[in-house]
């Protein structure tokens, strides 16, 4: 495992009282391997990227029993100067509309300069240039053009790519990709993803998706887990997983994607409303929208289930909604 | 492919309700340019139809929607609601025909006034209109309201100020004061891009009954195939591409059966839920990833310095948006249409 | 009417929970209360007793009593009202002038815009205070009101520039597109869908307008151009650094410090009300209540 998540639970504390975002999350990202957080808004995905880095704001408060361990160090304990040096080097993270995140007034090249001169001990230009440049042409950015440029002579998509190869400057060995494709339009979103495939296949990096879109990820991940209301609800491998949900939330977040191919069927939105984060519901926080809940889906919470094959649900009615999934 | 049932040739001529004929729309940009929003775009929308009009950021399909809603007068051309030209000289657009045209914007949370409650904010077209007689009758109508676009139990959303409710909810409300004034169209520019996956198919399927049971055409306006043809169901689709109409027909048509290159290439895009299909779908039809500089359009074929199938001809010389030989309620601005060289 | 005073109690509610604010609106009120209510209370007594000339202060005088024996704190009530109706007149001016053309120059937009935007420049770039200084002698004014109209001049622009760009700001939100394309006309949309959003602002200027009169009308009334009544702070002020050599008598600290330290409360508690009108105006803040 790269990235172990024992227990996390951070609330935001708010004047009414405390709103859990993550709510007691065990999981753990493969080595090597592309993992996808997948969650609607309100689901605290965001908030566990942030969590890794330790960027979240003031008002977050981590529980105590929380670990993130990271090649078994518990990230939860680095000071702030250890943490300064894990960002960048050891994982990286391009967030939602982070092409907006270039300074304007800098070329690329210098803004590329500066990150590595800020992190590496022994800077040097040469080396430093030459290695901008590679991740550049690894983006497929033609180097020579784009150092010299300023962020609004490129494009969006471009400014993406150029944020990916600045993730990449110090070799991290995790590159957490938060919404990643969000402002842009589907073909450049296709073209990330295929260079973001290609990325993993030649660094063999670990990266980890955190995204609201189902069908962006299912090309490139192998893992996914679905967040909601701050739990996991499901996870497994992506082939599996996006053929045959078994959560009855997973279900009804699949189903209601419609789609381009085959013919056009009939889809149904999952009834209700997502909770309320400060009051939850007892038991189990998906039962007030679930077809097949039942008095103990009411009382008691489901812990994650292993249902064999690589494949964890937190549901007690697990065999019946899978039954009821393959119908 | 499967057949769909559309408007039979040769039916009785009826008005359409909206109608733009040759509209073009030109923005001065910094540096002395002109950016084409719209070059050259006829669209008709007729009694109860649903047309999707879909495109990338920039191609000016947001525009089409603000002349449709007679907010943005057109450089040229004609817009008509209701057979009446909008922008004829000294005659200003009677109330009544004005009003058949809604909207139902994006940003739920900028399309509602932030600082009133949902009570305020539907109750006064009701009052301004004098729709309503007293406050009690008022209110009973906008508690139908509220109940018509599925937000139950009225009471509980009736004093509700717009920042509590989730923006499905608030899209909700949109629609609701979208109705009001009894529309025969709406123009809904990309109602669901802002809503969560589980929620989107509501919204439709909200906008769906509206439109089967209140007649009310939509012009749905959106950068996503996939909800278009969820909620266009049998109506029409017209793609655009630097403010130009490239590809027009039936929904299904154009999705099974691409005749223009850039469609092609936005369909191969459109990522799938299925991990096995997705896998599939790598490296896009396209010679430039890049869309050429709006204010500097290409010579001939406006497509041609990205399309992967163009030849002499296309760099000098502008297609026509033409009917197919096969199904002539399928139009593409294309000197091959669906036959290029692969 | 019903409304309005629930809108009250609930303004009241959420002012009472930011304890700095509510602090200021207590001042505040303290300070109106002393300038209506004050001088019907608190009788004044300007007859002078040189024998009692420059008492520190005592159960008799509370807060002593100045050159010519009187009492400070009778003259610091009375004064109050001045200030207050020109802090008030001032502001009320000032809001008048600065809604009515920073909405003229945002909803008309070309030409009258522009035009309205020089002007507003001209005022902003000549130093308003040398100028109020001689428009109040050269006016020579007698009353508050007349004085608050003469700051008034002065104190609109800025607020002007400012509700011009909140209102074109406001216009291209969808909200008023919506209302367009309902065909409701500009005077609803200006007032019942604009209005509402700018109303805190405008609150929150009002006070910063008053407080700029306050600072304004002391100074120049410290120099002496426009002399109102004796009782009025800054005449006290003046004739306490001036006229009388206050200054330099130990046992007449009162007469000087107290009309400087209620000018400095006064203010303090407006500045500190008006960090919560933001919070008032709010509906997210509203319906917790």
């Amino acid at each position: 495992m790269m990235v172990k998540f024992e227990n996390l639970k951070i609330d935001y504390i708010v004047r009414e009282g405390a709103v859990k975002v993550v709510d007691g999350i065990t999981f753990g990202v493969e080595r090597g391997r592309v993992t996808a957080l997948i969650g609607e808004s309100g689901s605290g995905k965001s908030t566990l990227a942030k969590a890794i880095l330790r960027t979240n704001s003031p008002n977050a408060k981590v529980s105590k029993e929380s670990r993130i361990i990271f090649n078994g160090e518990n990230l939860l304990d680095l000071s702030a100067e250890q943490i300064r040096r894990f960002r960048w080097q050891k994982a990286a993270m391009v967030f939602q509309a982070a092409q907006n995140a270039l300074n304007p007034t800098m070329r690329i090249k210098d803004q590329l300069l500066d990150t590595m001169m800020d992190h590496e001990e022994k800077f040097d230009y040469g080396r430093a240039l030459k290695k901008a440049s590679d991740l550049l042409e690894m983006v497929r950015l033609i180097p020579g053009r784009a150092l010299n440029a300023y962020p609004h002579e490129l494009s969006g998509g471009m400014r993406q790519r150029v944020i990916i190869a600045m993730a990449l400057l110090l070799d991290p060995e995790f590159l957490i990709l938060d919404e990643p494709t969000t402002a842009l339009d589907v073909i450049t979103q296709s073209y990330i993803f295929d260079l973001l495939d290609e990325i993993h296949k030649r660094l063999g990096i670990t990266m980890f998706f955190i995204t609201h879109d189902v069908s962006a990820v299912a090309r490139l991940a192998h893992n996914v887990a679905v967040l909601y209301a701050g739990k996991i609800f499901e996870t497994g491998p992506s082939e599996a997983l996006f053929r045959f949900p078994v959560h009855p939330y997973s279900q009804g977040l699949l189903s209601a994607i419609p789609s381009i191919e085959g013919e056009q069927v009939s889809r149904k939105a999952i009834p209700g409303m997502p909770p309320d984060l400060i009051n939850k519901p007892s038991g189990c926080v998906f039962h007030p929208r679930c077809y097949l809940a039942e008095n103990i889906c009411s009382m008691k919470e489901p812990p994650l289930i292993n249902m064999g094959e690589g494949r964890l649900a937190a549901c007690f009615r697990w065999e019946e909604a899978k039954k009821a999934g393959l119908s | 492919m499967f057949q769909v049932g559309r408007g039979e040739e040769g039916g009785p001529v009826m008005t359409p309700i909206i109608e733009l004929a040759h509209v073009c729309m030109e923005f001065a940009v910094p540096g002395g340019k002109k950016v084409c929003a719209a070059r050259d775009v006829s669209l008709e929308i007729n009694k109860g139809e649903v047309v999707a009009v879909v495109g990338e950021s920039g191609c000016g399909k947001s525009t089409i929607g603000k002349i449709c809603l007679g907010v943005q007068k057109p450089t040229a051309g004609e817009v008509l609601i209701d057979g009446k030209p909008v922008w004829g000289r000294g005659l200003k657009m009677d109330h009544k025909t004005r009003m058949a045209v809604q909207v139902v914007h994006q940003d739920s949370y900028v399309s509602l006034n932030p600082v009133k409650t949902l009570y305020q904010t539907l109750s006064a077209p009701f009052r301004y209109y004098k729709i309503s007689k007293g406050e009690a009758d008022t209110e009973k109508k906008v508690i139908d309201l509220l109940n018509s676009v599925g937000l139950n139990p009225p009471e509980y959303f009736i004093g509700k100020y717009p920042f509590q409710l989730s923006g499905g909810q608030r899209q909700r409300v949109s629609i609701a004061r979208a109705t009001i004034l009894d529309p025969k169209v709406i123009i809904a520019d990309e109602p669901v891009s802002g809503v969560d996956a589980s929620l989107k198919i509501s919204i439709l399927d909200l906008m769906r009954r509206l439109n089967e049971e209140k007649g009310i055409a939509f012009l749905y306006i959106t950068h996503d195939l996939a909800t278009a043809r969820y909620f266009g169901r049998e109506g029409r689709m017209v793609v655009m591409y630097l403010g130009s109409i490239v590809e027009q027909g039936g929904i299904n048509e154009l999705i099974f059966g691409p005749a223009h290159p850039y469609l092609e290439a936005l369909l191969h895009a459109i990522p799938s839920p299925d991990p096995k299909k997705s896998k599939e779908k790598t490296g896009i039809p396209l010679k430039n990833l890049e869309m050429p500089d709006p204010a500097e359009p290409p010579t001939g074929c406006l497509f041609h310095p990205r399309c992967p199938y163009a030849e002499k001809i296309c760099e000098t010389g502008r297609p026509v948006l033409e009917s197919m030989e096969s199904d002539p309620a399928h139009l593409a601005a294309c000197h091959f249409k669906g036959k290029f060289r692969r | 009417m019903k409304t309005l005073w629930r809108n009250i109690i609930e303004s009241l509610g959420i002012i009472s929970r930011n304890r700095r604010a509510f602090f200021g609106l207590l001042g505040v009120v303290f300070f109106i209360l002393m300038a209506t209510a004050g001088p019907l209370i608190i009788p004044l007594n300007m007859t002078a007793d040189y024998v009692d000339r420059f008492q520190p202060p005592s159960l008799s005088h509370i807060l002593g009593t100045d050159y010519a024996g009187r009492d400070i704190f009778q003259q610091l009530v009375h004064g109050s009202t001045d200030i207050m109706l020109i802090a008030f007149s001032t502001a009320l001016f000032g809001i008048l002038l600065a809604v009515i053309i920073g909405i003229l120059a945002g909803l008309s937009g070309g030409r009258v815009d522009m035009l309205i935007m020089r002007v507003i420049d001209v005022f902003l770039t000549v130093p308003a205070f040398p100028v109020m200084a001689i428009f109040a002698a050269l006016f020579r004014i007698r009353d508050p009101v007349t004085f608050g109209l003469v700051l008034a001049i002065w104190s609109w622009p800025g607020l002007a520039r400012a509700i011009r760009s909140q209102i074109l700001s406001l216009r291209k939100r969808e909200f008023i597109e919506a209302a367009e394309i309902m065909g409701m006309s500009t005077s609803h949309i200006m007032f019942k869908e604009l209005m509402p959003n700018i109303i805190p602002y405008i609150t929150i200027n009002f006070i910063n307008i008053a407080r700029g009169a306050i600072t304004a009308s002391v100074g120049i009334m410290l120099l002496g151009l426009v002399p109102l009544s004796v009782t009025n702070w800054g005449m006290m002020l003046n004739l306490a650094t001036f006229q009388t050599g206050a200054i330099y008598v130990p046992s007449a600290l009162s007469y000087l410090l107290s009309p400087m330290i209620a000018i400095i409360l006064f203010q303090y508690s407006l500045i500190c009300f008006g960090g919560g009108i933001d919070e008032m105006f709010d509906p997210r803040l509203r319906v917790q209540s």
